[in-house]
């Protein structure tokens, strides 16, 4: 008997326990039942010390409780009545009015007699770790079904860039076969355009003088019509090798370029008495011929659309930030500003050809000679008021 | 020392009987009817365990383990794939199909299914050896084979007792591996004790 109730004694050390502890003998009579039960069941040690377990839990006589607990008086292995198939052995509440659930493991404990053995009840309340494991669930769902839309938009997204590209690509090869069309119409156009020139001067000699002065009239158009359309096919071979060309890539300072292209106007420029302003440009990298001819379809526009004024052109240099500017200004015509987005199109004139000669490409050349060094050109504009041809240069395509 | 046919024979009975009684209860517990069997038993050595494990499954494995001390001291083990594991987990509980993901909770669940079967079984060799085992709390694993078992253990035989059980729950036939794992020396004393059942 004392050995009993050392034993039973030791089992006080377990109202300190933040687990439930409550023992049984083999008569499923309780002999110890913790402060930690107590507090979560409300009912107190006193109360049910040598009471059977059964008049508080009755459940617990059923079968699948009392064949397993039966086993440990016996000294057998421990059993687990685990959280999600009973939910709980020793029914409790939380504040809220919500059940605690346990996962309860009893173990056989020896009872002080040679093979007698107490069943020992340890609970353990997972009430916290059920919902947050339910809660992490939750999160976990909506961040897969987040992720599984986020890779099927990615899918999506990368389907319309393949199209994109497929589309850029069959643009592109368009594009080559209408620069290919251009170049060899132009140079085919070029042949008898010159026999038609060369016999018209010959018929206009008319050593034998049998052309009336009505027919020699009729020749002069054609001539004329003639030189109009070399130039056009010059113009259109010129559009064509900007973009065929390829790019002979070097460093040099962009004054040559600006030097070399008034030489090639200094006719006109001597003809209309123009006043050419520079800033001190510096070295870039880019193809020197190309930017030399961009200089030299600005100046030239600068220099055609004056009326009657004598030309002011400044070649421009400003820096915006990162971006180095460059540009040509003109004291000339200017352009209406409803023209300006449309002005760098392929035969687009916005003044009257009657008076000034052009084929209307220069400016769609400039276009492309920008774009190719990786740059934007645009233009600032009043009609009266001059205008002022801006570009950047960038990565050379 | 190999077992003959005989102690075979006896030692699937034996092992019958224990999940058989395992199955009876996890029946009263469960609203779904599980039947559970085990259709061989052999003794192999730890290496071939190892094998037979990695048959099971590439990956993840999950066990529950119940050590036993006594005349014969050793482990019995039961062994799952994951995948395996939470579909039992999942057909028991009627809970939502998570894959292969075992939490805590979910694991509490296999440890008392594990519990029950292995109870079971070394309740039967207790009975029928007459001897008294004392038992640690059966415990959860999840991990690789390396995890679950150590075949190079000094403390074990090289040879274990392997029953391959079969649970069929719901439509589903999840296979797991019983095996028990005696400390040196235990194998040939139950091997013994059979003979002399056997005779009598």
């Amino acid at each position: 008997m004392n050995k009993i109730n050392s034993i039973l004694n030791k089992f006080d050390i377990w109202d300190h326990s933040p687990i439930g502890m409550c023992v049984i003998d083999e008569t499923y009579k309780i002999v110890f039942w913790n402060q930690c039960l107590a507090d979560w069941t409300g009912l107190k040690k006193t109360e049910l010390i040598g009471k059977s377990l059964f008049h508080f839990y009755p459940q617990l006589k059923e079968p699948k409780y009392k064949v397993r607990l039966d086993n440990i008086f016996n000294g057998g292995a421990p059993t687990i009545f685990s959280a999600k198939l009973h939910k709980y052995v020793f029914k409790a509440f939380l504040h809220n009015n919500e059940p605690r659930i346990q996962h309860t493991t009893v173990t056989a404990v020896p009872a002080g007699e040679e093979g007698t053995y107490y069943a020992l009840f340890a609970v353990e309340d997972v009430t916290e770790m059920t919902h947050r494991i339910k809660e992490y669930k939750i999160m976990r769902d909506k961040a897969l079904k987040e992720n599984q839309q986020r890779k099927e938009a990615e899918k999506k997204l990368q389907e319309s860039l393949d199209e994109l590209e497929k589309t850029n690509h069959e643009l592109e090869e368009k594009n080559i076969e209408l620069d290919q069309f251009n170049f060899i119409v132009s140079h085919d156009l070029q042949a008898p355009l010159r026999t038609l020139s060369s016999f018209s001067k010959i018929l206009q000699k008319d050593p034998e003088n049998i052309l009336s002065a009505k027919s020699l009239q009729y020749l002069e158009y054609i001539k004329n019509a003639s030189k109009k359309m070399h130039l056009l096919i010059n113009n259109l071979l010129n559009l064509s090798k900007s973009t065929r060309k390829t790019i002979d890539e070097s460093v040099f300072p962009l004054d040559q370029c600006v030097d070399d292209a008034l030489l090639s106007l200094q006719s006109q420029v001597e003809e209309k008495s123009a006043h050419i302003n520079r800033e001190k440009l510096q070295e870039i990298s880019g193809d020197k011929i190309l930017i030399t001819q961009l200089y030299q379809n600005l100046i030239g526009n600068a220099l055609k659309f004056v009326n009657d004024k004598n030309p002011q052109i400044n070649i421009t240099f400003n820096v915006n930030g990162d971006t180095k500017i460059f540009g040509v200004k003109d004291n000339g015509i200017g352009i209406d500003s409803k023209f300006t987005s449309s002005i760098f199109e392929p035969f687009k004139r916005v003044n009257s050809t009657k008076y000034i000669e052009g084929s209307g490409i220069g400016l769609a050349i400039c276009k492309k000679i920008v774009e190719r060094h990786g740059g934007n050109i645009w233009v600032e504009s009043q009609l009266g008021g001059g205008t002022h041809f801006k570009f950047t240069l960038g990565n050379i395509n | 020392m190999q077992p003959t046919k005989d102690q075979i024979e006896a030692l699937k009975e034996l092992i019958n009987i224990g999940v058989g009684k395992g199955a009876e209860i996890l029946n009263s517990m469960l609203s779904s009817h599980i039947e559970l069997n085990v259709p061989a038993v052999r003794v192999i050595s730890t290496g071939d365990f190892s094998k037979e494990l990695q048959k099971i499954s590439d990956g993840e494995l999950a066990s529950v383990d119940l050590g036993f001390k006594g005349e014969f001291s050793g482990t019995s083990q039961l062994v799952f794939s994951s995948g395996a594991a939470s579909k039992l987990v999942t057909a028991l509980t009627g809970d939502m199909d998570y894959g292969d993901d075992l939490d805590t909770i979910r694991s509490g669940t296999l440890c008392e299914v594990g519990n029950v079967v292995l109870n079971g079984v070394m309740g039967s060799l207790g009975n029928i050896f007459e001897t008294h085992l004392t038992y640690t709390v059966p415990n959860f694993r999840e991990g690789s084979v390396n995890k679950i078992f150590n075949p190079l253990d000094e403390n074990i035989d090289k040879l274990l007792l392997l029953a391959k059980t079969n649970f069929s729950v719901k439509e589903l036939e999840i296979r797991g591996e019983l095996v028990l794992y005696f400390e040196l020396g235990a194998l040939n004393a139950i091997l013994k004790a059979l003979d002399r059942l056997v005779v009598c």
